[in-house]
């Protein structure tokens, strides 16, 4: 218990003032479509140069933390993601949103993300060094079964419509397939087009599938009306114990999906939300109404965001391998201040890096005060009539994608998606589903790539000499079966006769 | 059209895409191209399986009924504030973002019919000088000019 006594460091005006300012631009950012943690730790980068590297990390942690936590926001609220990890969030949140229900999504993300953050931070805390050994056991082949894995979410995100579902899936599949294949460096299917070498980023396709695709859908209907039909907002931000004890199971369920997920580089928040999702619609029971507002989905997306947040720092702290974009920012902050992460940063600095992760601790645990604040200020956009809220919507998504790469062609590549995801959502298929192929293809692809080349193209006998492979295909029978049966709770549920029951 | 119909279409159609691409995929060299045929196989297969499926008793009641299309602007109105976004987009880059938002915002506000200029004039008197505040003058971020600003 040896890192205890760095709690105090903490406690400093100059590491609680970077926390706080860390929190609140984590929130602001990461709520706008296209900018994200990544972009908010890198703004914070210059002006922290000259600060002591325990606070510039704390303050990049913090940021980090409330970066992913404020990308949710506007995906309950509007069912825009700002960050690709809370697209998840986006179906049951704005559900509820849709029924009046945004402060009890919002007070449920709030302390399900909290949690998540804060339980992740301990784990950060006392298993890093074990953990990171874990992390270095996923090569090539689990790779590839995690994104296999991850692909079977397709089946639970598609709500009846399977059939549709899967094809969604694979057109997702089809799509990241495009630009220069990272191989051979073979362009495929860019038909000339040089904006297309580099492929479809993951957050043009969110931003395009949910948020420009929503504001095409609120200028259905009457323009005057809000999204909710609710006038009146509660002030009740805290979640009741009935609420927590009714997703217990599920917060659980997110909390160690994002724990396991964040040690596996690459995959983080964006992979781990669907497979928590998935695992909450295949645990459903008679009266819980997924797709329409079901709390405990949210319960589970929102914990496991933040469940990741910081198992994803223990590659990058202990071995010096950044788990994500995010993380390999806040390496280069840790290097720019002199530290060289891995075993030595521990055992050499332990003042330094014991203070940060106990910074990013109570950075989770302030950070529900000021969100839950800010999101009950934010819930205000509901109110707005529908007719002001797509144009709006449409700007901010044109003006962060542009903003994230200053790459004309992500715009356009993001409009393209908004028409796509507007269509598919209207003929049922499934949006979530393309995204999911969008993400997982490119680490499949990689990863069965390289299983090929270091197998003498014998994938199977090479995959089941690997013991996490052998445990990650179990899995994905369980979830294979879990996904064909039938599921206690769809009986209950309204069937609507549009969709197919394949 | 009777929604029989309209999956049939559809299915058709999918399978013609997924055909198409896998011919071009086909061309691709040293594996490539095994990837998207997976992909382009796989659509096929479900396309048609979806297609099979329309021929089906069970199936045939549940697609019993009509697609309607309705010619109204209310009908319309997402694919006029499609298009209009589409336009936005390509805008921003020849007369600038500020001007082509300022633009197409008014645009699309009244596109969507509403009609109460008092909301429309005040949100936007609120909006972009907040987009300038936070992108221009808080993050230094670029945002495309064009040929007014």
């Amino acid at each position: 218990m040896e890192s205890l006594e760095f709690l105090l460091n903490v406690v400093s005006v100059a590491n609680l003032g970077a926390m706080f300012l860390g929190i609140v631009v984590g929130l602001i950012v990461g709520a706008i479509p296209g900018l994200g943690p990544p972009m908010a730790i890198a703004l914070m980068i210059p002006i922290s140069f000259e600060w002591p590297p325990e606070t510039a990390l704390i303050l990049m942690v913090a940021t980090y933390a409330a970066g992913i936590y404020g990308g949710s926001f506007t995906a309950i609220l509007l069912r825009a993601p700002g960050t690709s990890a809370s697209a998840a969030s986006a179906i049951e949140g704005y559900e509820m949103t849709k029924r009046g229900r945004a402060i009890e999504a919002i007070r449920m993300s709030t302390f399900a993300s909290v949690m998540g953050g804060i339980i992740s931070g301990f784990v950060l805390l006392w298993l890093a060094p074990p953990l990171a050994k874990v992390s270095l056991l996923f090569g090539p082949s689990e790779y590839f079964v995690v994104a296999l894995l991850g692909l079977t979410a397709i089946a639970a995100v598609s709500f009846g419509a399977v059939l549709r579902g899967l094809m969604a899936g694979l057109f997702g599949l089809f799509a990241s397939t495009i630009g220069i294949d990272a191989a051979t460096a073979f362009p495929r299917f860019t038909y000339g087009m040089t904006g297309l070498m580099s492929g479809i980023g993951i957050l043009p396709a969110v931003i395009g599938l949910f948020a420009f695709a929503q504001a095409l859908t609120l200028c259905e209907g009457s323009p005057r009306t809000n999204i909710s039909g609710v006038t009146k907002l509660s002030w009740n931000i805290w979640p009741r114990i009935s609420e927590i004890m009714h997703c217990r199971w599920s917060l659980c369920r997110g909390w160690i999906t994002g724990l396991i997920m964040g040690i596996v580089p690459a995959a983080g928040g964006s992979v781990a939300q669907w497979i928590a999702y998935s695992w909450e619609i295949q645990r459903g029971k008679p009266g819980d109404k997924f797709g329409e507002g079901e709390i405990k989905g949210l319960a589970a997306t929102e914990g496991s965001n933040n469940g990741v947040t910081g198992t994803s720092l223990i590659p990058m702290f202990v071995l010096g391998i950044p788990g994500g974009i995010s993380a390999a920012v806040i390496l280069g902050a840790l290097m720019i201040h002199g530290l060289q992460p891995g075993d030595r940063l521990f055992r050499d600095s332990p003042e330094i890096i014991y203070t940060v992760i106990w910074g990013f601790i109570l950075a989770n645990f302030f950070m529900g005060g000021i969100a839950a604040v800010l999101a009950r200020t934010m819930a205000y956009v509901t109110l707005f009539p529908r007719g002001l809220l797509a144009p709006i919507i449409m700007i901010f998504c044109v003006v962060g994608t542009f903003t994230a790469s200053g790459n004309p062609w992500d715009v356009w590549i993001m409009v393209t998606f908004g028409v796509i995801g507007y269509l598919a959502q209207k003929y049922n298929f499934s949006p979530a589903g393309i995204l999911l192929g969008i993400i997982l293809g490119p680490i499949a692809e990689q990863g069965l790539r390289n299983v090929l080349i270091i197998s003498d193209d014998s994938p199977l006998s090479f995959m089941f000499s690997r013991w996490i492979s052998v445990l990650i295909i179990v899995m994905i029978f369980v979830a294979i079966y879990y996904s064909l049966k039938p599921k206690k709770w769809e009986g209950t549920a309204e069937v609507d006769a549009n969709k197919d029951k394949s | 059209m009777s929604k029989l119909t309209a999956e049939r279409i559809v299915a058709v159609c999918l399978i013609i895409v997924a055909a198409i691409l896998y011919t071009q995929s086909m061309g691709l060299q040293n594996r490539a191209g095994s990837f998207p045929q997976f992909a382009e196989i796989s659509i096929a297969l479900l396309a048609s399986l979806m297609l099979i499926r329309t021929f089906l008793k069970n199936n045939k009641k549940r697609l019993s009924g009509n697609v309607y299309f309705e010619f109204t602007y209310k009908a319309w109105k997402p694919v006029a504030v499609m298009v209009a976004g589409i336009a936005y987009s390509f805008a921003i880059f020849k007369l600038g973002f500020y001007v082509s938002s300022v633009i197409f915002f008014f645009a699309a506000a009244y596109m969507t019919g509403l009609r109460s200029h008092k909301y429309i004039f005040l949100t936007a008197a609120i909006l972009f000088p907040l987009i300038y505040l936070f992108f221009t003058v808080v993050m230094d971020a670029f945002l495309p000019e064009g040929i007014l600003f």
